[in-house]
């Protein structure tokens, strides 16, 4: 496990938030939307902890709490506003909320 | 007494804005007196405050400040609403409040019936309040803050009365030629603003871009080219404001309201903005001969180019528009030419007589009930005899006829133009010489001369065809508007009196000699050095080109021309039927001289007025502009993934020039 | 300590402000209208105000203790920042108390909500680490989400949010990204250390990943082009006040954010150096915010979308003013006419809101031009506001907008390490047009009949808002020299630029060298 040089890590932590990246561009179901923002969120704590381990310090693990905190407070916010998405279409598919445009 | 010299400057400026305040906010309720009082009022002070700050600089004392407030005052930035009289400002600002004043007063009996009187006078303040900006302002920003402000009135006094939708669209053509026009100024007030390092004073421009340092080199750009671009730029505003091609087509149609808005605005104050800006700005213009050169050439060319729509136009203001735009040529013309005071002299004269022209105009609508095409009225002579006798005076004057204010001005610039032409030994040298200049455009400068003379031909002609048809001849209108004529009372004869008188003694006002204190030495040279074969045959020969106006002008709408075919028709009746009916003298003379004029005009405006100015220029951009928006608003589909996908586009293209 | 809390107060109140209004909510008579929370809420906001000013007076404060000096800047910077918001979110709750019940949305959460945003903001502008300005970022975001959805029982509200959120969302992963990059890269998120380290080390990669994520990510808050797609969609579809609370107050902490972060972590030689500087992308991304948002403008027909397009252009406009700015000794920012531009721009724009709120009636809204024919002789005072707001963000004098627009371009031609000539024109080419569609709204309240009566909302504090702003623009406009005083303060006074680095060693910051992994 510690053999495992940084350049690894950091580069599975990319991975996984182009991952995220696509996912939030191609999929239609905003849960599924949702979850790969966190996937992004998740990859980036993986970047963090990574340079942590690197540094051996400590600052790189409070980061990362941080981050799971405000994604914490984002997951309450964003799942309330599917929620009322879905009470108004009776559907979470993206591709219903298109009222508000040009 | 400096002390109250210098605050008169305030009262000038400050009164107008006073008398909008009182008359936007509270005439509603004021009544009509009042508003009248408060319109007329506090111009007619300014006037008198002007007169007496001219008095002061006319007894030799040196021109003077007033400070405003400090508008911007922190760390290295300066910049100060300061008003500042000399010989320039004090000229227009004479012209500006005197004309504006008789105007003010003829509104009162022109617009006595309009239920939004109050507004009106709240406008036309305002304007005058902006304008008085723009000619006594210290530096360009105050410049700048009139230029938009008498912009802006105009735009609510051309759409007026805005319930009508044609006078609206009038309105908002006027608004976006005159943008296009802001934009080269804007431009070119940036740039010179960029070089000249935040410098915005007059005085203090004129010293960095004097003669003195262009001799030293401490000009604050090296390059001819920048200062041609920058002067071009300029050109292009005065272009706007001062309706020249090919901005010059919101200037007929603004015609649409009210006709002393016409007067004052669109004849003898707004749009000489740009000659007034120029001439301002001389000592920068001075230094960019190919600069000099085009806007001497788009004015002579405006100049001919009105002039000849001017011929076939039936409505009364058109004509009048017409023929400010291309007296606007002459303007730049001069300017061009660097005969800056004798355009400053035009611009005098010109708002005597067009302003009296316009106000005439406006009294003969107005006893016509509403009627403005020329073919439906004549012989109102005998309705309007004070109307008939000032607007003949002014009609002479702009013709040219010696003695009159316009045949002195027009005959300066003229003057200035063939004088330019055949000087080639101007004593000076140095990167951008006036003797290269005078050189290398010197026969240019003998054809814009003849362009000038057609055009004064031009003027003549349809200024007396105007006259003529409109009050000689017989009535061809409808019979209730000449049994109940509208007659003009005193409020609307007294100011077409005092301009008539202006415009005969005006042309005897030395302006050239009293401008001279404030043109570059580069320009004062110039000025000395006019001399040339055809500046000595001028006089002669303009005067004839007048005289050969008129009489072909009286020729064919009252003299002997009109007469022939009804002559030939009693006495020959078999040839009456044949050939020499009424329709085929009418045709020869229509054919021969009339007809190809008419045709050329009518097809230059037709193709460039109507199909490249107002298709491309006027409705083209803000088209392009408004097309551009209606395709990419459809890039904005509504879908919440589409805007990601722009997002990570966007971070694509950044990772793509950065790595 | 006790210095400390006093110099933090502008943040303490408005967080008890927050805090007490939610609680005067829970044991609020639930049969009664909400308006006077709403006044609380001002009352409250109105003291931090003063305590901002007190400290913005005596020229920005030193925090002493070293766990907030790592964390918080107090210099005239912030507090101009601070000062800013917090007016932007005065005149929200004032517009908002009786907008709200002719809506239907009135429930009481919401100005703590507006309060909270505006705390998020404070602490983003007043953030030395990036820590801090992350977490005041989400502090702002989540209460702004929730907020553009107040109006819930409208299916376009609840679409705004979503859009919102989503992207914000999605934009604060990059943000992430790039600070997770400015960690590896100096071992620390506090800006002063970051700058000194970037001052001795070569930035290289992990400086283009940085540079790159973080243009994203503000980009996307600013609303520049191409990360500018949700603004209009949002605007149009939250509550007007909000979407002055958006334009006037969330553009106003993340400019003075981005500004921050970029000119004081970013600000060394070396990010010059990079393939294309951060102020390149700044500059093209300056050109295409303003055209891109300018052309659309004009085709709108929704005056809220207008608003939304232009707030875009604005922003076009505002970035001339950083690209413009100079770091000095990695610290301090250069260029007043950014504060002075960011003033008019969140006045005139959330004044402008104010006014579109009374546009409304038992939960409908109509804001099309059509509606606003004849608006001038129905609210003569509201229209005349209007005009100000419309003159400002055109940028016609004698308005504040005139004098912004002129000292961030005199600022841009003054400025010596980029020639910043053809970015003015392009932005006065651009400011031309901008005047026909704001004229656009002028013409239709004065110059048109009305088509048919629609009602709209007679409300006081309303008036007062839109009055207050309107007051301010002119004023600004024609007697600018305190606002320019006072922004000049902000833009140069950095009294803690060497006391936070100093503070930040006497924590356990780690030296910025790597060490090997265990």
């Amino acid at each position: 496990m510690s053999g495992i040089p940084l350049s690894w890590w950091l580069t599975l932590g990319t991975v996984l938030f182009g991952v995220g990246t696509i996912g939030v561009l191609t999929r239609r179901n905003a849960l599924v939307v949702f979850m790969s923002i966190e996937l992004m969120l998740n990859a980036v704590n993986l970047i963090l902890l990574a340079f942590a381990r690197q540094r051996g310090d400590e600052h790189g693990h409070v980061l990362a709490f941080f981050i799971i905190a405000v994604a914490a407070a984002e997951a309450a916010v964003g799942l309330a506003i599917i929620l009322s998405v879905f009470r108004h279409k009776r559907s979470v598919n993206l591709d219903d909320v298109r009222a508000l445009k040009h | 007494m400096s002390l109250q010299v210098e605050s008169l400057l305030g009262i000038i400026v400050f009164l107008p804005l006073l008398g909008a305040v009182i008359n936007g906010l509270a005439g509603k309720k004021l009544g009509k007196g009042v508003v009248t009082f408060v319109g007329c009022a506090t111009v007619g002070v300014a006037f008198v405050a002007a007169l007496f700050a001219w008095l002061h600089l006319k007894s030799g004392q040196q021109p003077f400040h007033w400070l405003a407030w400090n508008w911007i005052d922190a760390g290295s930035l300066h910049v100060n609403l300061e008003y500042y009289f000399d010989h320039l400002s004090a000229l227009m600002t004479l012209v500006v409040t005197g004309v504006g004043f008789l105007i003010h007063v003829f509104s009162v009996g022109y617009m006595g019936e309009d239920k939004s009187y109050y507004r009106y006078f709240a406008y036309l303040n305002l304007f005058m309040f902006s304008m008085l900006n723009l000619v006594l302002g210290s530096n360009m920003v105050v410049m700048f803050l009139g230029w938009e402000g008498v912009g802006l009135c105009s735009y609510l006094l051309i759409g007026f009365w805005f319930d009508d939708d044609l006078k609206a669209q009038a309105g908002q053509k006027a608004f976006i030629v005159n943008r296009i026009g802001d934009f080269g100024f804007l431009i070119g007030m940036f740039l010179l603003l960029f070089y000249a390092d935040g410098t915005v004073d007059y005085l203090q421009l004129q010293s960095l871009f004097s003669d003195q340092a262009r001799e030293v080199g401490t000009l604050p750009l090296r390059d001819s080219l920048t200062i041609t671009a920058i002067c071009l730029c300029l050109f292009v505003g005065a272009c706007g404001k001062s309706a020249q091609i090919p901005l010059y087509v919101w200037l007929p149609d603004a015609m649409a309201g009210p006709t002393p808005v016409s007067a004052l605005i669109h004849a003898a104050t707004m749009v000489t903005a740009g000659v007034y800006m120029i001439t301002r700005l001389n000592f920068l213009f001075m230094l960019s001969p190919i600069a000099m050169a085009t806007i001497a050439t788009v004015g002579a060319l405006t100049a001919i180019f009105a002039a000849t729509i001017g011929i076939v136009q039936r409505d009364i203001k058109k004509v009048l528009a017409y023929s400010t735009v291309s007296q606007l040529g002459y303007m730049f013309l001069g300017v061009g030419v660097g005969a800056f005071g004798a355009s400053v002299f035009h611009l005098m004269t010109h708002a005597f007589f067009k302003a009296l022209l316009f106000l005439g105009s406006g009294a003969v609508i107005h006893a016509m009930h509403g009627e403005q095409d020329i073919f439906k009225m004549g012989n109102l002579r005998k309705l309007l005899p004070i109307t008939h006798i000032t607007f003949l005076i002014g009609t002479i004057a702009i013709a040219g006829v010696p003695g009159f204010a316009g045949f002195f001005s027009k005959e300066a610039i003229l003057h200035g133009s063939a004088g330019l032409g055949l000087t080639t030994d101007v004593a000076l040298t140095g990167p951008w010489g006036l003797s290269e200049y005078a050189g290398v455009f010197a026969g240019w400068f003998q054809v814009l001369t003849v362009v000038g003379l057609v055009a004064a031909l031009c003027t003549a002609f349809y200024m007396f065809r105007l006259y003529f048809v409109t009050f000689w001849t017989d009535y061809r209108g409808d019979r209730h508007s000449w049994d109940h004529p509208h007659k003009p009372g005193f409020a609307m004869e007294i100011p077409l009196m005092v301009l008539a008188v202006l415009s005969i003694v005006g042309g005897y006002f030395p302006v050239s000699d009293w401008l001279a204190p404030i043109l570059s030495r580069p320009a004062q040279l110039l000025v000395e050095n006019h001399d040339s074969a055809l500046s000595h045959m001028l006089m002669p020969i303009s005067i004839t080109v007048a005289c050969i106006g008129i009489v072909a002008a009286w020729f064919l709408y009252v003299g002997p021309g009109r007469r022939l075919p009804s002559l030939f028709a009693s006495r020959l009746s078999w040839l009456h039927t044949v050939v020499f009916n009424k329709y085929f003298v009418d045709e020869l003379y229509h054919g021969m001289i009339v007809r190809p004029v008419q045709v050329v005009a009518q097809a230059l405006f037709l193709v460039v007025d109507r199909v490249v100015i107002d298709g491309i220029g006027v409705r083209g951009a803000p088209w392009v502009v408004a097309m551009t928006g209606r395709m990419i608003r459809f890039v904005q589909n509504g879908e919440v993934q589409r805007y990601a996908v722009a997002m990570v586009v966007g971070l694509a293209v950044l990772v793509y020039f950065l790595k | 300590m006790a210095a400390d809390l006093a110099h933090l107060s502008p943040l303490l109140i408005v967080c008890c402000v927050g805090l007490g209004i939610l609680l005067l909510d829970v044991f609020a008579d639930p049969k009664q209208p909400k308006t006077f929370i709403g006044y609380v809420a001002v009352v409250g906001l109105l003291v931090a105000l003063a305590a901002t000013g007190w400290l913005f007076a005596t020229g920005g404060v030193l925090l002493t203790q070293p766990y907030f000096a790592v964390a918080l800047t107090l210099d005239p910077f912030a507090l101009f920042g601070f000062a800013l918001i917090l007016v932007v979110a005065i005149l929200t709750t004032l517009a908002s108390v009786h907008y709200l019940p002719s809506q239907r949305c009135e429930w009481g959460e919401y100005y703590s909500l507006v309060v909270f945003a505006s705390l998020g903001m404070m602490v983003m502008v007043a953030a030395a680490d990036l820590i801090t300005m992350f977490v005041g970022l989400e502090i702002m975001s989540v209460a702004i989400y929730v907020l553009a959805g107040f109006k819930r029982q409208s299916p376009f509200a609840i679409e705004a949010a979503m859009k919102y959120f989503f992207l914000g969302a999605f934009a604060t992963g990059f943000l992430l990204y790039g600070l997770a990059f400015v960690y590896g890269a100096t071992g620390s998120t506090n800006l002063n250390v970051v700058a000194e380290h970037f001052a001795k080390n070569d930035p290289g990669l992990y400086g283009i990943v940085i540079v790159i994520m973080m243009i994203v990510a503000f980009g996307f808050k600013i609303a520049a082009v191409p990360f500018h797609m949700w603004t209009p969609d949002v605007y149009e579809g939250s509550p007007s006040p909000i979407a002055g609370l958006m334009a006037g107050g969330v553009k106003t902490a993340a400019f003075l954010a981005l500004a921050r972060v970029f000119l004081t972590a970013f600000g060394g030689a070396d990010f010059e150096n990079l393939a294309i500087s951060w102020r390149e992308v700044f500059y093209w991304l300056a050109i295409l915010t303003m055209t891109v948002g300018n052309i659309l403008a004009v085709v709108q027909q929704n005056v809220k979308r207008m608003l939304a397009y232009s707030s875009i252009s604005h922003a076009g406009y505002i970035l001339i003013g950083i690209v413009a700015s100079r770091s000095v000794d990695g610290g301090a920012v250069a260029g007043s006419g950014l504060f002075f531009y960011l003033l008019a721009y969140a006045l005139s724009s959330v004044g402008a809101f104010a006014v579109v709120s009374m546009l409304g009636k038992d939960g409908e809204e109509d804001i099309t031009y059509g509606n606003l024919a004849g608006f001038a002789y129905r609210h003569g005072f509201a229209a005349l506001c209007m005009v100000i707001f419309m003159a400002s963000l055109a940028g016609i004098p004698p308005t504040a907008g005139f004098l912004g627009k002129y000292l961030v371009f005199t600022d841009a031609l003054a400025a010596t390490h980029m020639n910043l000539l053809p970015l003015v024109l392009v932005a006065v080419v651009n400011s031309m047009i901008g005047v026909y569609y704001y004229l656009k709204v002028i013409v239709f309240m004065y110059m048109r009949e009305p088509r048919r009566e629609f009602e709209t909302i007679r409300s006081v504090p309303m008036g007062i808002a839109f009055g207050l702003a309107a007051l301010v623009v002119v004023v600004c406009g024609s007697f600018p020299d305190t606002t320019i005083r006072w922004s000049a303060k902000a833009a140069t006074g950095n009294p803690s630029a060497d006391s936070a680095i100093s503070a930040a060693s006497v924590i356990d910051v780690p030296a910025p060298v790597a060490t090997t992994a265990k």
